[in-house]
């Protein structure tokens, strides 16, 4: 059998937030630390697919965004190998200014894709937000749900190592949400390793081999995707 | 390739294949666009303000120097405003320069080496734009050299460099006590009426004449007006001085682009 490789690897991961505060006592202000996330441990092996679960607060967002290199720890150290994609969200980073179909040309060759791939690229999208010659729109002036149909189109047809969910499907309307639903699966198909940070205790059942869920920024339990969701369920039954 | 991300770094270890580097330039390319497409936003003229700029506040204290009936040449004017103009938005870029690190691209992380070339590309296009209609104006209605042109454009870029680096270098302080950007908005402001800006150097007397003496931007202003054959007091003035400023000004230019990785990786938690 051969022995699979680490894709993340954390830690004793920490991170702490500096937040300025002003008070009675420091008119002023002072910056004050908060901890978001203690002692995390780890190691995720390529292929894997697991389950970030977890209260609103509990650091399930820090830890993706640390891990996508793009927060700090305090202490403690994640590595991770291969190309890693944050999907947070459905906003690449448009530019109001531009079309859609400008928008997604231009960010197809920032985020990698090749000249050569790229009508093909822009193509995809435009059929799966199918929102007809509003692709040709000013982006300003789509809705809240055409933005984030381009949007999740947009990061659903890049092709990363290590994908890292977040709370992400989110927008459209209930025929887009059957349609990126299956788009979804065939990009967690596609990329190597995931964490999706999820609510949805069934896309975590149905789609995820390994939960671990966290609890005021330590993980709580590491275990299989069936036994984390049932930990979880127990932990959330004790509020009132 | 592997990533190793602790409170220190966030590196990536291993060789950069030319797909990365044909990535981060195509990402450069994207922040240069952004950077200006926002300038320019609805504007019927787009970047074209950027070269209009200096002209009109240059000929609206023409015709405030008009009024007064003061004797200062127009083109001594030009030169002045312009680059003090590019000093003052050199600063401020350099102090904003860490408003945001992500490079626009919000999915991925984008490496340092993308942001700073695309800051770089930015200061040299922000300068020439600032400093070519005002460069064609001297050439074309004035009459100055060729040679003074380039000397002109020469400076504008040094000034707009140099600036930019002491901004970068004001940037953290500025992020953590912010009432500093502030007070340095009225210091801008009583420079741009005491430094040789509106007026050459040899209208200065006293200890304005002395103050001017320890402001860089006297040397730099007053180098230009010379090889434009104007008035100008750059043989007066202290060469060590100027030499001083020069490389303590390098330095932090160096220092200023040295440290946005440690910078940016240190503001990912200040809230």
């Amino acid at each position: 059998m051969v022995m699979k490789k680490n894709a993340i690897t954390a830690d004793n991961l920490c991170l702490d937030y500096h937040m300025f505060k002003r008070s009675r006592k420091k008119p002023f202000g002072e910056f004050i630390n908060f901890r978001s996330l203690s002692n995390i441990v780890f190691d995720i092996k390529e292929g894997e697919i697991v389950a970030l679960l977890g209260r609103n607060g509990a650091g399930k967002s820090t830890l993706l965004n640390t891990i996508a290199g793009l927060l700090r720890p305090s202490e403690g150290e994640v590595r991770t190998k291969g190309r890693v994609i944050l999907l947070s969200g459905a906003d690449p980073g448009f530019i109001p200014e531009l079309s859609g179909r400008q928008n997604v040309i231009e960010l197809a060759l920032a985020y990698g894709i090749s000249s050569e791939e790229l009508s093909a690229f822009v193509r995809s999208i435009e059929d799966f937000a199918d929102i007809g010659e509003a692709f040709d729109r000013k982006f300003s002036g789509y809705s809240t749900g055409m933005r984030g149909k381009v949007g999740f189109g947009f990061i659903t047809a890049l092709n990363p190592d290590i994908l890292l969910m977040d709370e992400t499907l989110g927008v459209g309307d209930r025929e887009f949400r059957a349609k990126a639903s299956t788009r979804l699966e065939e990009f967690i198909g596609r990329a190597g390793t995931v964490i999706i940070s999820t609510h949805s205790l069934g896309l975590a059942r149905d789609v995820c081999t390994r939960g671990i869920v966290l609890d005021k920024g330590k993980i709580f339990c590491d275990t299989s995707a069936e036994d984390a969701i049932s930990k979880y369920m127990k932990l959330t039954a004790k509020v009132p | 390739m592997e990533r190793i991300i602790n409170s220190d770094l966030c590196k990536e270890v291993g060789e950069i294949s030319s797909k990365d580097l044909s990535l981060d330039k195509n990402r450069t390319t994207f922040i240069l666009k952004k950077k200006f497409r926002k300038l320019s936003g609805r504007k019927k003229l787009g970047l074209v303000w950027m070269i209009l700029d200096p002209i009109m506040i240059s000929l609206v204290y023409l015709f405030v120097f008009t009024v007064l009936r003061a004797s200062t040449k127009v083109e001594s004017v030009f030169i002045g405003i312009t680059l003090f103009r590019l000093m003052q938005l050199s600063l401020k870029t350099g102090m904003n320069s860490i408003q945001d690190f992500s490079g626009g691209l919000k999915a991925e992380r984008v490496r340092t080496r993308v942001l700073t070339s695309a800051m770089i590309k930015y200061r040299l296009i922000d300068n020439l734009l600032q400093s070519s209609g005002v460069a064609l104006i001297l050439l074309l209605i004035y009459n100055v050299s060729i040679i003074g042109v380039l000397i002109f454009l020469l400076i504008a870029q040094i000034i707009g460099f140099l600036s930019e680096g002491v901004g970068m270098n004001l940037a953290p302080i500025v992020k953590n006590i912010p009432d500093i950007s502030h007070l340095i908005n009225y210091i801008l402001m009583v420079l741009f009426f005491a430094s040789p800006a509106l007026y050459p150097m040899s209208q200065a007397q006293g200890w304005h004449y002395k103050l001017n003496e320890l402001h860089p931007f006297t040397y730099f202003v007053e180098t230009a007006r010379n090889f434009a054959d104007l008035d100008s007091s750059i043989h007066n003035l202290d060469m060590r001085i100027f030499t001083f400023f020069i490389c303590s000004l390098l330095f932090l230019i160096y220092r200023g682009y040295s440290i946005i990785d440690r910078l940016r990786w240190r503001m990912t938690t200040w809230s």
